[in-house]
Formats: structure tokens, sequence, C-alpha cells
């Protein structure tokens, strides 16, 4: 089924590509989706099913390409309304078209390698790709963005390849098969795997949003169209987090776990700590979801640097997320359009406009500020619990302050965009409630998961997680 | 004859420090790219000929011939052909020659069997040379010389435990080209709206 998959999209890219067509085009990219979601399935009852010598899917590859499937199906319906409000050209949308394609098929690639050469290429691909879809407006600002994004990114991805080669010379000659290397890391040279380690969770931070290249990462949420930077908050973060996870799962066989742990600690808590320095500064609502974002994956990989409590909360916390940021650029999107701004200065009384959108709005900002009866509540307040029963009290402590700097910026700056009017603030376009119904429904599952235990996904994440030291003893969590 | 192109190599990062002229750095990178084109040639000989024709066609067409014609180009149209050197050039000398310095000693403290010291000594030059003319100008086109470099030193590091994994060195192949499409799709044909090619143009995106 996976080759199928990649045959299937080695037709569509091209056919998008050269197709002018602008209807037949977004046809086309549902179709692909929908051979998206075949595969989700085909493989979720196929699990660990080898089917070529570099793919085979496991309970976290096929978890996060539901995630895909979920979110870029909203995102192509949110571009659609996107590219027919802006009157896109038809090549304009062959592009990006074209383009997304190579970007889901990327991420998907980098969800099912097994081998760690074969996850760098997507990797590659999926920058490539998503240089594409930042540059959709052909504008200054996104020119910039993009020259940005690909640069940083290019050399980020370059630094986790020196990871991968310096992994080589560890496991001397082992294939970079991650199932063959993790039979073979108890006997890899310590020095190596922790200079390897430090490559990769440097390279591919670009992927994850999270220091030391963080920076671009939220430019390119800021300057491409929203219905991608919902794909680069979710989708793409898992991809970064996949990469980041494959290493971890070999070299957690080594005595270097618990020094891992601790770099991964350090990396989420700076990352926190830059995300609320910047948050506090920033006037763009993009840039403050990017930002949020940011937050997000901190915590993920100070849940995840906890060791065997910490992995299932990590993924989890990734999972929803993933949603409840997606629905929210999806509407922001929006507020975009009925102010024609982004900037705190230029809009102000959404609730007049749009109550739907604004009732989203808020019920997304109960998400990501992780406020009860948000799903992402209990994924944080497991995180907490994570952290006490490891003993790391001071952890605990600094995460806390720095969160209060988020809510403080988050529900300032929405509520005055919700609630108060502003004169400065013009209608540029109506928006219709129906547009709403994606955004309230991924928030809304976010919610939901709150009140009642996704169990399915927890079972989901227990048996990927089973692969990593200590995994096993989570089943009665 | 392999450590004298390795000595060739470093002395052109020396090289690279203190150039002033963008055309200088384009003629050092192709350099660069015939180097490893040559170490490429004596060193695989253990692997597939077809997998050593694709990557010596790789080195000598895209590092040696593509790239750095396109960039001439480039140059003759932007007629601005100095680089801006934000310390002096005797700073760099200084710093690109401790950088080797230390790569070498890194790399005889190492002792590992499963690298070659001379190989690895290069690779790892290159990569911090790359690195250090990132931070230290500040135009688009040094930028894009110093991501050249890097990548030059990620092939020599493939290099350097290649000859048991000739997929490692397909996959530098891989960056190569992809680096190739970065400099063709966007840096030359996108940025030339630019006026000159100087990063303080690219800052309007900012929080406030």
């Amino acid at each position: 089924m996976v080759t199928l998959y990649f045959i299937a999209a080695g037709i569509f890219i091209p056919v998008l590509f050269f197709n002018r067509n602008i209807r037949i085009s977004h046809t086309l990219v549902f179709a692909f989706i929908s051979i998206l979601g075949a595969l989700c399935i085909y493989e979720a009852r196929h699990l660990y099913s080898v089917e070529s010598s570099f793919f085979k899917a496991g309970p976290l590859g096929v978890l996060f390409i539901f995630v895909t499937l979920i979110i870029s199906f909203f995102s192509h319906i949110h571009y659609v309304i996107y590219a027919n409000k802006r009157e896109q050209g038809a090549r304009s949308v062959s592009v990006h078209n074209s383009s997304f394609v190579i970007f889901v098929t990327a991420i998907s690639g980098v969800f099912l390698s097994t081998h760690l050469g074969m996850l760098w290429a997507f990797l590659e691909a999926s920058t490539l790709s998503g240089t594409a879809l930042i540059y959709h407006d052909r504008d200054k600002l996104s020119l910039e963005a993009t020259w940005k994004y690909l640069f940083v990114s290019s050399i980020g991805v370059t630094l986790g390849f020196a990871g991968i080669m310096f992994l080589s010379i560890a496991a001397s000659n082992t294939p970079n098969y991650i199932d063959e290397l993790v039979a073979v890391a108890p006997r890899m040279n310590v020095g190596w795997l922790k200079t390897s380690f430090i490559f990769v969770v440097a390279g591919f931070s670009v992927k994850m949003g999270v220091v030391p290249f963080f920076t671009i990462d939220i430019d390119a949420k800021d300057s491409s169209p929203s219905p991608i930077g919902a794909m680069f908050s979710g989708p793409l973060m898992s991809v970064g987090f996949m990469a980041i996870y494959r290493f971890y799962q070999i070299y957690a066989h080594t005595s270097i776990l618990e020094w891992m742990n601790h770099l991964l600690l350090v990396t989420g808590v700076l990352s926190l700590f830059f995300a609320a320095v910047f948050i506090l500064k920033t006037n763009n609502y993009k840039r403050m979801l990017a930002y949020s974002s940011m937050e997000h994956a901190g915590l993920i990989l100070i849940a995840f640097s906890t060791g065997v409590t910490g992995y299932l909360v990590a993924i989890l916390h990734l999972v929803l997320h993933a949603f409840a940021k997606a629905g929210m650029f999806f509407e922001i999107g929006q507020v975009h359009r009925a102010f024609g701004s982004k900037l705190e200065e230029e809009c102000g009384g959404y609730f007049k406009h749009s109550p739907v959108g604004s009732i989203t709005l808020l019920a997304g900002l109960l998400c990501v500020i992780a406020m009860p009866p948000s799903g992402l509540f209990m994924t944080e307040f497991m995180l907490f619990k994570s952290l006490m029963i490891s003993g790391q009290w001071w952890i605990v402590f600094i995460v806390m302050f720095l969160l209060c700097f988020f809510v403080y910026a988050m529900v300032k700056k929405f509520f005055t965009l919700i609630f108060i009017k502003n004169e400065n603030a013009q209608s540029a376009e109506e928006v219709h409630p129906l547009e709403s119904l994606s955004p309230l429904l991924l928030i809304g599952a976010v919610l939901v998961f709150g009140v009642v235990s996704p169990d399915f996904l927890i079972q989901i994440i227990q048996q990927a997680i089973q692969v990593l030291p200590g995994g096993q003893v989570l089943s009665n969590y | 004859m392999i450590s004298l192109l390795i000595i060739s190599f470093g002395v052109t990062l020396i090289y690279l420090s203190i150039a002033e002229r963008m055309r200088t750095y384009n003629t050092l990178v192709a350099v660069q790219g015939g180097l490893l084109f040559a170490i490429t040639y004596m060193e695989l000989n253990n692997i597939d000929a077809w997998q050593l024709i694709l990557i010596l066609l790789e080195t000598l067409i895209i590092k040696v011939i593509v790239l750095p014609y396109f960039i001439h180009r480039l140059l003759i149209k932007k007629h601005n052909s100095s680089v801006a050197m934000v310390v002096p050039g005797f700073v760099s000398l200084t710093v690109v020659s401790i950088i080797i310095f230390l790569s070498f000693l890194l790399s005889y403290l190492l002792h590992d069997n499963q690298i070659q010291v001379k190989y690895f000594t290069g690779a790892i030059a290159a990569i911090f040379t790359g690195l250090y003319l990132i931070i230290v100008h500040k135009q688009v086109f040094t930028h894009m010389m110093g991501y050249l470099t890097i990548e030059n030193g990620i092939f020599l590091l493939s290099l350097a435990i290649g000859n048991e994994m000739p997929l490692t060195v397909n996959l530098a192949v891989l960056l190569d080209v992809f680096s190739s499409v970065l400099i063709l799709g966007i840096f030359i044909n996108r940025l030339e709206s630019f006026s000159t090619l100087d990063v303080d143009q690219l800052k309007d995106l900012k929080d406030s």
C-alpha cells in the first residue's frame, strides 16, 4: 500500500502542476487526501507489516498520518476559500496544489520511514515543498520568509545529516535501519552518540519550531496563508518530533538516556522562555499563534524528558495541540479577511462581525492556554504530575511562571480582538458563519477530549512507546 | 596524492576567509568541487561502477560547472563584486587557521577506526568555516557560499566513512542536488528582485 501511495503521489504531482483548471485541481487534491485516508486505514489494520525495506507502519506513524489526514483535509477546504476570495490565478493554484501534495507525501514518508537516510531525504523534501507553500502570495514579505526558511532550514537539515553521519561512525558497518541500530546501540561509542544527538536536536529544531532555529518557523507561519500555517503548526511539528524521536528511540538503549533527557529539558525550557519573551512583544495575531506553538513544542520536549511517565503525555499533547492550533489558524485567517489585517491595532470588535467565529476563537483560546475543560489542560496537568514524580520541582515552578506570560498575553490580546471596539479596524469583508465550522469541529474535539478520556488515542500511544525503555509499564497509567 | 588534495581543500578554506571579491568566492567554491571530484575518483574505487559514475558526474557537473556558471551570470548582472566584511580579513584568517588546527587536533585525539583522519579533519574544518562565513558576513551571496562550504564539508564527511557505506555518499549527493535547487530556484531567480544582495534588506518580518 505504501508503494501504491507513493506511485499515486508521483502521478498526482505532475498532473496538478501542469493542469490549469482550478476546479479539477482542487478535486484532485481531495482525491489525493482520500488516498492518504485509505493508506491510514490500511496501515492501522496492518501495523508492523513490512512492505518494503525502507517503510514500516508503526502505531506512532499511523497516529501522525491520521493527524495529517484530518488537518490537510480542512486545510485544503480553507485554501479553496482563500484562493477564491483572492481570485488566485490558475498557475498560482497549480503550484500551490502540487507543492501541497509533495508536502503531504514527504510528511507521511517521514512517519513511515524505517531507514534514517530515507527519513532525512523526506525531511529535505518537506523543506523544499514547504518553501513553495510559504511563497504563495509572491510579495516582498513572503519572499523574505521563503528565503530565510529555505536557507536556515537547509542548514538545519544539513546539521541533522551530520548527526546521521556521526551515528554511522558510532554504528560501524551497521546499516542505518532503525531496528538494526537499536539492536547494536548498547555497543556504540557514547561520545559519538552524544555528538550525533546534539546535531540532530539542533538540526531538526527547524521542523519542530524550538530553539535554536525557531525564528524562521515563526516567520513562515506568519507569512504563509493561514491554511498552511495550520499545516506547519500541526503535521510539520509532528515531523520534527518524529525525527528527534527516531534517534531517541535508538539512543535510549544506551547509557546516554539520562543525558538526552537533560538536553531535551534544557531545549524545552529555553524554547518556553524565548516564546514567553517574544509573545509579549508581538502585535501580530498569527505570530502570537506561532509563539504559542513554540510554547507547546517546548512543553512537549519537557514532558518527553521526564522519561517513562512523560512519553505518553508528550505525544498526547502533540496530537491535541495540532488540532487546536490548526483550528485557531483557520479562524485567524477569517479574522484577517474580515479586517484586512492581522495586527492588533487594526482589528477589534470581532464579535459583532462574526459571533460564531468569536465563539470559535474563545474555545480555541481555552485550548491553547490549557484551561479546563480543554484536553490540553489534562495533558499539562499530567506533565506537572510527571515532573513531580521525577522530583523536578524547580522545573515545575519555572514552567508555571513562564506559562503565566502566555496566559496573560493571549487572553489580553484575543479579548481585545473579540470584545473591544477599535476605531482603526476597517471592515474589509463579510465572513460566512459556516466557514468557522471546521475550526469549531477541531477545537471542539480537543474540548471533548478534556471531558471524555480519548482511550483509543491513549491505547495507540501506549503501543507506540513500548519500544522505549520502561514504555511497557505504562499500560496501566 | 589524496593528502595533497585535502591540503589544497584546506588552503581554499583559508583563502575564503580573506577573499574580498564575490568572483573569488565563486571560483574557490568551484575549485573545492573540483578537488572533491578528484578525491572521490581516487577514494571510492570499491563501490559499484554506476554509483561511482553518478557521484563523479554530480561533483563535476553540479559543483564545478552548473552552479559556478549561474552564480557568475548573476554577478555580472548585479555589478556588485565586493564583499562587505564585518570583521577585518586578518581576524578571519586567524579564526579559520585556528578552526583548521583544532579540527586536526580533534581528529587525531578521537582515535576511531571507523573514520579516516584526513577526511574528517577537512570535513570538520569546512563545516565550521562555513558557519563562520555565514556569521561574519551580511550579504546573501556570502551566506550562500558559506552554506556551500558546509555542504562540501558534509560531502567530505560522508567520504570519511563512505568506503564501507556508499549509501551515505549517495545521500550526500542528494544533499548536493537539493542545495542546487535551493540556489538555482530561489537565490538566482527570485532574489534578483532585490536591488543589492544585502541581508539588511531582509528585515521586514519582525514582531512589532
